[in-house]
């Protein structure tokens, strides 16, 4: 059980970074 | 088993969850209008992540079995072996998970702090993985040091009642690196980065005060006389802080500020924070006076650091909490809580040196863990939005809803 909450939980992080977004800043800006 | 003290507990418990969503409508009231739904979301969104993250692993990571006095083991990974039955190292007249439950919420306003100072830029996907891995890698450990019966810190012997250390000093410097990072915002000579509701930041600074009671009077852990000191220290500080920044701002600029009332109540809450349980209370007016003045300095003087903190969290959070960790090895006394001991005027200087040490262990770990998290972020999904997002602002472009209809 503790195992499939982890894998639904670290599965929908995952998700995140696959799902729309705006684009980032990648210019000569303070993060370069 | 105590009845009473359960229940101070899962009132405590609730009280501090109320913080998080404060803190939101707190910030929310400094923003500008095209950003305050952004704002809010930082703070309601780690309510909900950081709720998971903690029963997952971050109690075990930060209360589990010591490893080396640096962080917890993971033999308490989804809860397992946190019951009913009470932890007597921790907690020992309550249920464990209400312990777990209690520190849970203070888990979860900690990141949440840190949002203040990238507000109005950070892309939301950069901010929910950053608040993820900081308090997994920074929070967790940290908790474990001062809390922990087998943390370094906490061997050592430093006090931190309800978090000052923990909290507040961790989450502030973490937000001066952060805004240190990101850079300036944008457009704010077109569009100065006036607060667009000043109603709604005293509202959440009123909420926040009022939470701020299950933060340290709930950190005695009993329902009884160290609840009662803390709850008046608290109390009593807030208002001599609010008293003073409010009194600074009138001799400084002319005028008696609402919003630095507001402000003062909250660094007079963060300074009192660490040394509520341990000081009588004149020391809590001394610390609410001192906390007004230096942190409303602190506030002043950010334009010669050169970095774009929006909401002022490291002049409240990471000065007021450094503040009140360093006075808590002051003027802490047996007399109050003969578990924690003599600070300085009651004659052991030693307890005062073990609370620099604390402050400089968490500004050192904070600092540099806090640059190394966001520059992976920044790295794998991008940390800022770009300048035609800045400019229409984060509700419209990150979140798709505006917060006003007018």
């Amino acid at each position: 059980m503790i195992i499939a909450a982890m894998v639904a939980f670290v599965g929908m992080v995952v998700a995140w970074a696959i799902l729309p977004g705006s684009s980032p800043r990648r210019d000569e800006g303070p993060t370069a | 088993m105590n009845s009473g003290d359960t229940a101070w507990i899962l009132i405590s418990s609730a009280l501090v969850m109320l913080m998080t969503p404060a803190l939101g409508f707190f910030y929310g009231g400094l923003v500008r209008k095209k950003n305050v739904l952004s704002t809010i979301m930082h703070s309601f969104f780690v309510l909900c992540l950081i709720s998971i993250q903690w029963v997952l692993w971050g109690y075990s990571l930060a209360f589990g079995p010591d490893h080396f006095g640096l962080v917890g083991g993971l033999d308490w990974i989804g809860l397992n072996g946190v019951g009913m039955a009470p932890n007597p190292d921790y907690a020992p007249t309550i249920p464990h998970q209400a312990y777990m439950l209690f520190q849970m919420m203070f888990a979860v306003i900690t990141p949440a702090l840190i949002s203040g100072a990238f507000a109005e830029r950070k892309r939301f996907k950069a901010f929910v993985f950053f608040s993820l891995l900081w308090a997994t890698f920074i929070y967790d450990p940290i908790a474990h040091w001062v809390w922990s019966t087998g943390g370094w810190l906490h061997s050592l012997g430093a006090l931190d009642f309800a978090g000052g250390t923990v909290v507040h000093v961790s989450s502030g410097v973490a937000a001066l690196v952060a805004a240190s990072v990101l850079g300036h915002r944008i457009g704010l000579t077109a569009e100065p980065a006036e607060p667009h509701d000043a109603t709604m930041t005293v509202l959440g600074a009123s909420l926040l005060w009022f939470g701020w009671f299950g933060f340290n009077a709930g950190s005695a852990i009993v329902a009884g006389n160290l609840a009662i000191t803390a709850f008046v220290a608290t109390n009593t500080a807030a208002a001599m802080a609010a008293l003073t920044w409010t009194t600074m701002s009138w001799w400084h600029k002319g005028q008696p500020s609402v919003l630095g009332a507001a402000a003062g109540a909250v660094a007079g809450l963060v300074a009192i924070t660490p040394a509520s349980g341990y000081v009588s209370v004149s020391a809590s007016i001394l610390i609410g006076l001192a906390a007004g003045v230096v942190c409303y300095l602190a506030v002043q003087l950010k334009p010669r650091l050169r970095v774009d903190d929006a909401l002022d969290v490291f002049g409240v959070h990471g000065v007021g909490g450094t503040l009140g960790a360093i006075l808590t090895g002051v003027f802490a006394s047996a007399a109050i809580n003969p578990g924690g001991g003599n600070g300085l005027l009651y004659g052991n200087p030693r307890q005062l040196l073990v609370q620099v040490i604390a402050v400089g262990a968490t500004w050192l770990y904070s600092g540099i863990g806090t640059f190394l998290i966001l520059k992976l972020v920044d790295r794998v999904v991008g940390l800022r939005v770009p300048e035609e997002e800045e400019l229409a602002g984060l509700d419209a472009t990150q979140h798709g809803e505006l917060a006003y209809q007018l």
